[in-house]
């Protein structure tokens, strides 16, 4: 098969950086891997229609502040965004183990969520959030003790929470666990917390034999997709 | 006005597996072929910068260019009530299909598979046929499709460890599979941990373990580099250029003919046939969403399933009162949906390292599919292929905590950081026969985006598969305790219906008779003869095995006769 039938599906900048990344071996943070695709801006071009990414572009172009203080909702309002950071850390509390979901970032994963592709659940996730706060009553749910939040998260959980949405307690974790688990492109995971918990390396392009065996001790890389050109979905 | 295009020879709906591979065979016979498919062009790059498990696992975004809004609706049965929208699954659509981002396991089925009615009668009599089952034999054989399944497998490149060749079994190989030709055209996917401790429990239980074939290069292959086991391989396009989709084979050689003409991003709505039933050609969307009519001499529609009987439903006419081909009533009928058990087990303090590999790197067993035991008193016919794999992701092991433990707080996230790399699992893919009452129809309200109405499914769990998913449920209990698991649990209530499904089958079903199927062997439609339909849904069956060699195979068979005759075929 001569060579110039495979360009139209291996760009030359990738075929470039492909070698680059296969000789240096190390995959290392540091490699500077150019930006290959821009899906999202491809997909829109290919007839993705556009309501369904709403000003998604300009949130993941954001460069991630260094600090979560920083950080401003993109769908919920700053109470609704205090409790649900409150929240995610009760789910993942930050402990002798690490980071929890707060510190991590899950409440910037869901947000930038709910202003995009689960743009549907916005209206659940703030009648949660209104519920857990009337539930902790004073000055809401970030304010009260952990014992309190934990209490009302049982009750969440039972769906036995005033005013709480029915399965709102299911999405709330899962997207918990995707902010925590997925990527950090996507807001959450910051600085790999969740996939140093769970001993999960990180995008390793190449497994060997070795480190396929059992007991093998797999040290992180600390790579996300945005090392390769991802710009996330 | 929409101004008709020029005749082509042939045009194809939807360039996946099946369509990818007729492109392939047609312009080999100097056929040209216009391709059109609904999905982007994409590539390598494309590729590695959505590997990650929200965009593939979560947010489905190889779907989004179509299937993602247009998921069918579903209901138990006739007289129930549709229920509320299911989430979707993982479809492609994009060049090269759903074979660009498909796990990879390439299975030829048996040639039992294809006699399933005739050989279960033979064993066990016809009471044990449920009394709803449309259960049929093909009207092709497994030697009928050798030659193909042989053809495709070196064509695109499929890596595994033969288990038969011409009637002599080979050591380390499948001992049930059916005579092939020669070996696969590479060595097996590499061996892992977690599949030697699977390797040895089976043979300790008397079982024949293997390793699963796979559609993947294991080796250099056709200037593609070999798989470095990333983990981000089902569910995902392969960066590395190691998995052996049609994009990378079939269509890639179809273009290099200069034959076929690839038009991304036009979607189909409907296609045209005139008095006498002929299709003339099909109208579409084009990459600007203007309309277009592409007259041709043979339709190939090679959309998946659930698109194929949608098309055909909404393409009424003169002549096809009902749906193109659908005089019969057939269309939608006689669908089935794969079943599954799965279970997740702990092996504590190991490290299992299996969120990393392939998605056909697994180690698996046919000791429990097919006929291959005897099922006398258990109350339910055919089996599943048993396997246990890696290709595991984070989000998705953070789900799989064992009963008991609580699903959030610090004990969760203590029982996560000590137990998720030593957490795996082993699936069995249960074979669910065809009933008269599970079928696909149009949805009479919910439509996708461009008004037009999706497929309802109409389906419900039944018996046999419901007692052939415990039996195996416990089967796998068993096998992962001798692989040295503490504790296992199952992943869902064996026996879950799966409504939508990316192992589903029939619709338009293949069969000599006329009036109880849809497709004659070579995958032209009886009532319109100048149609072809391919995929699964021409499926009359199903087996415990993944269906796209099979998908593929038969599209090589079918194409292959079309180009021999495409003088009387073609109007």
């Amino acid at each position: 098969m001569p060579d110039d039938h495979s360009l139209p599906i291996l760009p030359t900048q990738l075929r470039i950086a492909r070698r680059r990344l296969l000789l240096s071996s190390g995959v290392a943070a540091g490699s500077s891997l150019a930006a290959v695709a821009a899906f999202p801006a491809r997909a829109l071009a290919a007839g993705v229609p556009a309501e369904r990414i709403p000003g998604w572009l300009e949130f993941l172009s954001r460069t991630i502040p260094d600090s979560l203080d920083d950080e401003a909702p993109v769908a919920l309002s700053p109470r609704e965004f205090a409790t649900l950071r409150a929240v995610v850390g009760r789910l993942i509390p930050t402990d002798d183990l690490g980071p929890g979901a707060d510190e991590a970032g899950v409440h910037v994963f869901i947000d930038r969520g709910l202003a995009g592709p689960n743009a549907a659940h916005l209206p659940l996730f703030q009648a949660l959030l209104a519920a857990l706060d009337t539930g902790a009553a004073g000055n809401g749910f970030a304010a009260a003790t952990p014992e309190r939040q934990d209490e009302l998260l049982t009750r969440l959980e039972a769906g036995e929470l005033a005013d709480a949405p029915k399965g709102a307690f299911a999405l709330l974790l899962e997207q918990t666990r995707q902010g925590m688990f997925g990527d950090p492109i996507y807001g959450g995971n910051r600085n790999f917390a969740g996939w140093d918990l769970m001993a999960y390396p990180g995008i390793k392009l190449v497994w060997t034999e070795a480190d396929q065996q059992i007991d093998a001790d797999v040290k992180p890389l600390h790579l996300s997709v945005k090392q390769f050109g991802g710009t996330g979905w | 006005m929409t101004n008709a295009l020029p005749k082509a020879d042939v045009v194809i709906i939807g360039l996946g597996a099946a369509g990818g591979i007729a492109a392939h065979v047609l312009t080999q016979a100097g056929v040209n072929v216009v391709g059109l498919e609904a999905g982007p062009r994409l590539g390598l790059g494309d590729f590695l910068a959505n590997d990650d498990e929200i965009s593939g696992m979560i947010r489905y975004w190889t779907g989004e260019p179509k299937y993602n809004h247009e998921i069918p609706t579903w209901r138990p049965n006739a007289n129930a009530p549709t229920q509320p929208p299911i989430p979707p699954v993982s479809m492609a659509n994009m060049v090269g299909g759903t074979s660009v981002h498909y796990g990879t396991q390439s299975w030829r089925f048996r040639s039992d598979d294809f006699r399933t009615r005739s050989t279960t009668i033979a064993r066990y009599g016809n009471a044990v046929i449920p009394p709803t089952s449309t259960l049929v034999d093909w009207p092709i054989s497994y030697d009928d499709l050798e030659p193909y399944y042989d053809r495709v497998e070196y064509l695109i490149g499929v890596s595994g460890q033969a288990g038969n060749i011409n009637g002599a079994l080979v050591d380390g190989g499948n001992p049930f599979e059916s005579p092939r030709s020669r070996a696969f055209p590479m060595p097996p996917m590499r061996s892992f941990g977690y599949g030697e401790l699977a390797r040895a429990a089976m043979t300790s239980l008397g079982y024949h373990p293997f390793p699963q074939p796979a559609a993947i290069a294991s080796v250099p292959f056709d200037d593609r580099p070999a798989c470095t086991y990333c983990g981000y391989c089902s569910g995902f396009g392969c960066w590395n250029n190691s998995k052996s989709s049609t994009l990378v084979s079939a269509i890639r050689r179809a273009e290099a003919s200069g034959r076929l003409e690839v038009r991304p991003n036009c979607r189909v709505m409907r296609i045209q046939s005139n008095d006498r039933g002929q299709v003339t050609g099909v109208e579409y969307l084009d990459e600007q969403h203007a309309p277009q009519v592409q007259p041709a001499g043979v339709v190939i529609l090679s959309a998946y399933l659930y698109e194929n009987v949608r098309l055909l439903l909404l393409s009424t006419s003169a002549a096809y009162a009902d749906g193109l081909a659908n005089n019969s009533g057939q269309v939608g009928k006689n669908y089935l949906s794969q079943a599954y058990a799965g279970r997740t087990a702990l092996f504590p303090g190991k490290r299992l390292n299996v969120m990393s590999g392939a998605g056909g790197q697994a180690v698996a067993m046919d000791d429990l599919n097919g006929d291959h035991f005897d099922h006398t008193g258990l109350g339910f016919i055919r089996g599943a292929v048993i396997f246990a794999g890696n290709s595991e992701l984070p989000i998705g092991h953070s789900r799989g905590i064992a009963p008991g433990v609580p699903q959030w707080g610090a004990v969760y996230k203590r029982w996560v950081h000590e137990n998720a790399n030593s957490v795996g699992s082993a699936f069995a893919q249960v074979e669910p026969l065809p009933y008269a009452d599970v079928f696909l129809d149009l949805d009479p309200t919910v439509k996708d985006p461009l008004g037009v109405p999706v497929i309802r499914v109409t389906l419900d769990a039944k018996e046999n598969e419901i007692k052939a998913a415990r039996f195996m449920d416990a089967k796998l209990a068993e096998l992962l305790t001798a692989m040295g698991a503490a504790q296992t649990w199952p992943n869902f209530p064996a026996g879950t219906p799966l409504p939508i499904n990316t192992h589903a089958y029939g619709g338009t079903r293949m069969g000599d008779d006329p009036a109880a199927s849809v497709v004659n062997r070579y995958g032209l439609a009886h009532e319109a003869p100048n149609l072809m339909i391919l995929g699964g849904s021409t499926f009359p069956g199903s087996s415990g095995y993944n269906p796209t060699e099979t998908i593929q195979a038969h599209a090589w068979y079918a194409a292959e006769y079309l180009a021999s005759n495409l003088n009387s075929i073609a109007i």
